[in-house]
């Protein structure tokens, strides 16, 4: 004989018994008015849960969150933009750098040295003397130009560095 | 902000579009899951503010990681996932105790004073079981809400939950006799059978 406890009638409710179980449960229910009181009790709250309505958030909610998903996506997308952008600058100078390289070595490749070691020596003094040349018309009215520009690029990588740290800070703060 | 005709799409076809970079379509996902998801953050945490906070996080952090969905379980499993655990990384940190083991009736006392049993008429049923549902401890009241609210199947909740499927129905079987046990103390089930 099994004893008819919550755990059986809870399966009961669920379909979760054999078809065995289910039907000594189901003569024990109607073999006492104990045991029916019992299963009408845990029956009627699961039909009470079954009515339960989901909460509701704040009526703005959604386009309040996604305005800052869209933004944030934004301001990525821009960050994207600005870091190829300097990538490709920088790119472009290497490039410069190693075409005028080559070009030196070219011209100097032309003038017969025997042995190689004297060529090595000769090549890094023309390297040497062609970037002292570079150096230089970076002087004057053209330094000017180009610390501005290279100012310009120090203060738009400040700002997006410390808007990144606002942002991680942010999170933190969010987390903690 | 989303294009409403969108709005019968599968949540599959919604996360394609957003994936493509239709970024305004997450809304209709967000209006599809946010009650839900905030009944649920609710039973946890206990507090509505609390709960709308983090919400938000779990959809941005749901938005960002759609990248790596791969559909290989259904989204509402794997988002009710980032909830629930964002939800006990909250609850962790503020140091309130996730309960494992679920306490006799006498000590759900607190429960019935919370709920001002005693302002509420008898016909306010409903009342009565959604105020202690909301009252009863976090993972208990969630596998309730996603049990009864959300539809979800033991087998979801138990993905959701990260704990086996008769881990589940015990404590679902647990919650349900605890209501009853406090609703016949209160003699609130017998004059309404």
């Amino acid at each position: 004989m099994i004893n008819l406890n919550d755990d059986l009638l809870n399966k009961y409710i669920d379909g979760d018994l054999n078809e065995e179980t289910l039907k000594k449960v189901e003569l024990l229910i109607e073999s006492s008015e104990e045991n029916r009181l019992k299963y009408n009790h845990l029956l009627y709250i699961h039909r009470q849960l079954k009515k339960l309505e989901p909460e509701t958030v704040s009526y703005n909610f959604t386009p309040v969150l996604m305005k800052s998903i869209l933004k944030r996506e934004k301001s990525l997308k821009e960050q994207t933009i600005f870091m190829y952008s300097i990538g490709s600058v920088f790119a472009l100078f290497i490039l410069i750098v190693i075409g005028v390289l080559i070009a030196v070595l070219l011209n100097t490749s032309g003038s017969s040295k025997p042995a190689e070691l004297k060529y090595l020596t000769d090549t890094i003094a023309v390297t040497g003397k062609n970037i002292g040349q570079l150096l230089k018309s970076f002087s004057e009215i053209n330094i000017s130009v180009i610390g501005s520009a290279l100012s310009l690029f120090i203060l738009f990588s400040a700002y997006f560095f410390f808007d990144s740290i606002k942002q991680v800070r942010e999170r933190l703060k969010k987390i903690n | 902000m989303s294009n409403p005709q969108m709005n019968h799409l599968q949540d599959n076809e919604i996360i394609e579009s957003v994936k493509k970079g239709n970024h305004s379509d997450f809304a209709i996902l967000i209006d599809r899951y946010k009650n839900r998801a905030f009944s649920m953050l609710l039973r946890m945490l206990k507090n509505e503010q609390e709960a709308e906070e983090v919400l938000q996080d779990c959809f941005l952090k749901a938005f960002n990681a759609l990248v790596s969905f791969r559909q290989e379980a259904k989204f509402s499993t794997w988002f009710y996932r980032i909830v629930y655990n964002t939800a006990l990384t909250k609850l962790s940190g503020k140091k309130r105790k996730v309960e494992n083991e679920m306490l006799s009736v006498d000590d759900y006392t607190y429960i019935v004073d919370d709920a001002g049993f005693n302002a509420l008429e008898k016909k306010d049923i409903a009342e009565v079981v959604t105020k202690l549902v909301q009252k009863l401890p976090p993972r208990y009241g969630t596998i309730v809400n996603m049990f009864y609210i959300d539809g979800m199947s033991c087998e979801e909740i138990s993905e959701v939950i990260s704990t086996s499927v008769s881990n589940v129905k015990v404590l679902l079987h647990r919650s349900r006799s605890l209501l009853r046990d406090i609703l016949e103390k209160n003699n609130f089930i017998e004059e309404l059978l």
